[in-house]
């Protein structure tokens, strides 16, 4: 029996809750085990990036609780937090967000670097993962030098580097054509079936949708459906 | 490792824009060349000072008789029994001599012109005052018997007199009576200090005692090896039972002025380095600030991936202090090599009655102290790592999400 990874429970995010109060999440139960590939669907502003920014640590709910792998994230400290996401999660955004001044390689061995692994290990590890997303030739440019597609496979060997618990992944195909993203959707696919890496995906693209195992979908910060594949 | 890390980024994003931050290091090495070079002036112009006062008679430590300097006559002198040495030891000290310096007035056959009228041992005075580096036209002095005289070229110039000629000085006698003294004129020397070759005028100190009709000296000067031997020797004439009733002075206390010039010299330095750094500051911060501006999105990436705020705050830091540190390089060499071109000295001739009035020579030969850099060095590191502080901080404040949202 699989491990319940996250567990969200009645988790509100209200902005500007004294002013101009907006409603981003309400009452969210939601809860995700190991190794599952979700996605989460919705409009723009059904409250996908908000509910990821939570699980990661990135943001406080308004109410309710998340629970990381068993630790509640609301009664960890910020550095706690830092540490969490260092250690545990697996980040990949839609502007890609590499270090500009980093070659590939070192982007990937960013992360395992902040974590204090051995110089010759962490060449290995990207050099291996790089291979993997297809990009080994490339690994000594820097992401001004690679397109839109190879920066985004950059950032999921990066993301994926230190074996995270959790790859959180915010529309990840938003900046890429339909081919590039089947590419990297595909990527994902064999990632969460080869490596077992569990995925939580937010999209508002159906197609992109058809590659998780389990899909969500959002509308005015509630989860209004819950499939399986 | 980390550290590492966080400097390879640090370098990295300051290579990003390297024409802004290579302006910012040559406004930095600027400064830094312009306070070497002022610095290595300002030593200059101390040590300058410092050793024109001892050279200038005064020696280290000076004894000289109870009243004397309220009232120069032989009534304030005191005799020395031929054995009589310093109780100081030998290798602290330069040289040492016993004088009878009297004022008086020297006449030409047409001026009359007030002076210091000094009997030496013109061999002790060699090592100890200024005579010993200057040039002399004529003789000087063969032994403390010596009944020549010899002036300095400004007083000469000013008596319209010369070498071979003839001068007569009156000053007072041991009996309180007026002295005339006819000398010859054996040399003229020129010295570094105009005010010096003005007024003093030598002869043999044994040759001055008998026209004085006294055995009695009027001052001990002594001249050390180095400064921090001055207390040592102070205390060891103060103690000395040769001396019934005399004042023991150092340099300092019989020039408080030049020692004062001395002491504000430093903090002309501290000055020249505030003003400098005050204007460098907002330069360093605007630039950090706009780095960090420009990688709002950049810092809350990192953050969001788990680096610490101490990280982001470490990184800010050093981008400041590798910017500083290869400013100080460049200055420092550049002004090193602009101290090195002036070696021979920088001549201020032009200005030589104004530096006169301070008592400074007309060539100044700038010094270059290795503690001054290390000093030059370490404030800047400090005071970059303070100006950094601010723009670190709007960094660390930088919440990841927001910042990730730009």
């Amino acid at each position: 029996m699989s491990k319940t990874i996250v567990r969200c429970q009645a988790l509100s995010r209200i902005y500007n809750p004294e002013t101009l109060p907006v409603v981003a999440l309400d009452q969210v139960d939601f809860s995700m085990q190991a190794g599952e590939f979700v996605s989460l669907a919705g409009p723009s502003g059904s409250g996908k990036s908000t509910l990821l920014n939570l699980i990661g640590g990135l943001d406080r709910p308004t109410s309710g609780d998340v629970e990381f792998d068993g630790q509640h994230l609301g009664d960890l400290s910020e550095r706690e937090l830092a540490d969490l996401r260092l250690h545990r999660l697996g980040f990949v955004f839609q502007a890609y967000n590499l270090v500009p001044v980093l070659s590939a390689r070192e982007n990937v061995e960013f992360i395992l670097q902040l974590q204090g692994e051995a110089a010759s290990n962490r060449r290995e590890v990207a050099m291996e993962l790089l291979a993997s997303v297809g990009l080994a030739e490339l690994a000594n440019r820097r992401p001004g030098e690679l397109s839109g597609g190879q920066q985004q496979r950059v950032a999921v060997a990066r993301a994926i580097s230190t074996s995270p618990a959790l790859l959180l992944a915010d529309e990840p195909s938003a900046n890429l054509d339909s081919a590039t993203t089947e590419e990297l959707l595909k990527l994902f696919s064999r990632l969460n079936e080869s490596r077992k890496v569990t995925i939580l995906m937010a999209t508002h693209d159906p197609v992109v949708q058809n590659y998780a195992r389990r899909r969500l979908q959002l509308r005015d910060g509630r989860i209004v459906s819950d499939e399986q594949a | 490792m980390k550290f590492k890390l966080l400097l390879q980024l640090a370098s990295r994003n300051l290579w990003r824009h390297r024409r802004r931050n290579g302006l910012l290091l040559i406004s930095i090495a600027f400064g830094v060349v312009s306070l070497v070079f002022a610095s290595s002036f300002i030593r200059a112009f101390q040590g300058g000072l410092q050793v024109d006062v001892i050279a200038a008679l005064n020696g280290h430590i000076k004894v000289l008789a109870e009243g004397y300097q309220d009232n120069p006559s032989l009534d304030h002198s005191f005799e020395l029994d031929d054995g009589w040495r310093p109780n100081v030891p030998e290798e602290q000290v330069m040289g040492w001599t016993a004088r009878i310096s009297l004022p008086g007035a020297v006449m030409s056959e047409r001026e009359t012109r007030g002076i210091e009228l000094v009997g030496v041992d013109p061999q002790a005075e060699l090592a100890i005052s200024f005579l010993g580096e200057s040039e002399i036209e004529g003789e000087g002095l063969d032994g403390p018997e010596d009944g020549k005289l010899l002036i300095g070229a400004d007083l000469a110039s000013r008596l319209q007199t010369g070498v071979g000629r003839r001068v007569v000085v009156i000053t007072q006698g041991s009996d309180g009576r007026s002295r005339e003294i006819g000398f010859s004129i054996a040399g003229v020397y020129k010295s570094q200090q105009p005010a010096v070759e003005r007024v003093i005028a030598f002869t043999g100190v044994k040759n001055l005692q008998s026209h004085l009709d006294t055995e009695a000296y009027t001052e001990v000067s002594m001249r050390l090896q180095a400064d921090e031997f001055e207390a040592g020797a102070k205390a060891a004439f103060q103690t000395d039972a040769a001396f019934a009733e005399v004042n023991v002075f150092d340099w300092r206390e019989l020039n408080p002025e030049i020692a004062q010039m001395v002491e504000l010299a430093d903090f002309a330095f501290y000055i020249w380095f505030v003003i400098l750094w005050i204007v460098l500051a907002f330069g360093l911060v605007n630039a950090l600030l706009t780095s960090v501006f420009e990688r709002i999105r950049e810092i809350g990436m990192l953050r969001t991936l788990g680096m610490r705020p101490s990280s982001v705050l470490v990184q800010i830091v050093l981008e400041s202090q590798i910017v500083i540190f290869y400013g100080l390089v460049l200055g420092i060499l550049v002004g090193a090599g602009l101290v090195y071109m002036f070696r021979d000295g920088l001549d201020l001739a032009g200005f030589s009655e104004g530096l006169d009035i301070v008592g400074l020579r007309s060539v100044i030969v700038p010094k270059l102290l290795p503690s001054d850099v290390f000093r030059l060095v370490v404030l800047s590191l400090g005071l970059g790592l303070i100006a950094s502080i601010y723009p670190a901080w709007r960094a660390l404040r930088l919440r990841p999400l927001v910042a990730l949202q730009g």
